[in-house]
């Protein structure tokens, strides 16, 4: 089995990575496995790492964390620290003792506001976002809700303000075609058929051309395959809007093809 | 592009809130590991 953990110790440390892990009650084991099996001095396989959620420079950051989402922030807030940058990190969760790295983060005192929620109710998305400000960027992670909310009040922010990591998969509506399109393999030639039943990944598995891939919802970044010619539909939960326009690479776990033909550099 | 799988060895595991534990990772050999990986894009 093969999990994304994001990285969340010192990325100035070239011996050691740290990941933090919730047990997902409802998950497909890959958390069961970490907490209940694996121990000290095991040996993990490592893909990676890859990073789908970059710091981008900024003279102020607002973070807003929700419960495990703390974890890909958390080296953003020691970069942005180690910058000298004007930041602020807001973290929900549900109960102080369900969220992790209190301790850590304490050491920078005001900067931090910690909302349980059994104390403070939901944070107040309103008073962090509420004026939008164009020398701010603003990082979330967490579960889907949070950040369709951080999305919608950040849609009257200057573009690309926001930046998000999901662990869920964006909700997507049916594929625009309902008919197959061709996959032209520019490098090792040939050409796949892609039904309308198969994602191109499982087309291509099935025609004999491996791509590495992962979490198989378009969330993990894994498959990312360059597009040399024809539209692709972008289905994924990683790419902005202009990486989207730009057209010139896809997630062949999940998306598809807008036209008849895609040509991809396999 | 497939990236070739490095092995690690589990080097710490602590329990860091309710329903979280932190695993440390490390190369059985104790030498360097990949660097975190510039990103993709930017804007």
């Amino acid at each position: 089995m093969t999990r994304q953990y994001s990285l969340c110790g010192n990325r100035w440390d070239a011996e050691t990575y740290r990941v933090g892990v919730l047990r997902e009650v409802a998950g497909r084991g890959g958390s069961a496995y970490v907490h209940d099996v694996l121990a000290v001095g095991d040996l993990v396989g490592l893909g990676g790492p890859r990073n789908n959620f970059p710091l981008v420079p900024a003279s102020r950051y607002l973070f807003v964390a929700g419960g495990i989402g703390i974890t890909p922030l958390l080296p953003m807030v020691h970069q942005a620290e180690l910058l000298g940058a004007d930041w602020t990190l807001v973290y929900g969760g549900r109960t102080r003792g369900s969220m992790a790295f209190l301790d850590e983060l304490a050491v920078h005192g005001e900067r931090v506001h910690v909302v349980p929620q059994d104390e403070c109710g939901l944070i107040d998305l309103p008073r962090w976002l509420g004026a939008p400000d164009p020398a701010t960027k603003v990082y979330c992670c967490g579960p889907g809700p949070l950040l369709d909310a951080v999305e919608r009040i950040c849609a009257a922010w200057p573009p690309f303000a926001l930046r998000t990591e999901r662990f869920v998969a964006r909700e997507q509506g049916a594929p625009s075609r309902t008919t197959p399109f061709d996959v032209e393999l520019a490098r090792t030639g040939g050409t796949v058929t892609v039904p309308p039943d198969l994602s191109v990944l499982e087309a291509l598995g099935k025609a004999g051309v491996e791509v590495l891939s992962s979490c198989r919802q378009g969330l993990c970044g894994t498959c990312e395959t360059d597009v040399l010619a024809g539209l692709p539909e972008h289905r994924d939960s990683i790419l902005d809007d202009a990486e989207r326009a730009a057209g010139d690479c896809m997630f062949v776990c999940v998306s598809r093809s807008l036209g008849d033909r895609l040509v991809l550099d396999l | 592009m497939p990236e070739k799988a490095l092995e690690l060895r589990i080097a710490g595991k602590a329990t860091a809130a309710d329903g979280v534990v932190t695993l440390t990772l490390a190369r059985p050999d104790g030498g360097r590991l990949p660097d975190w990986r510039r990103a993709r894009t930017s804007t």
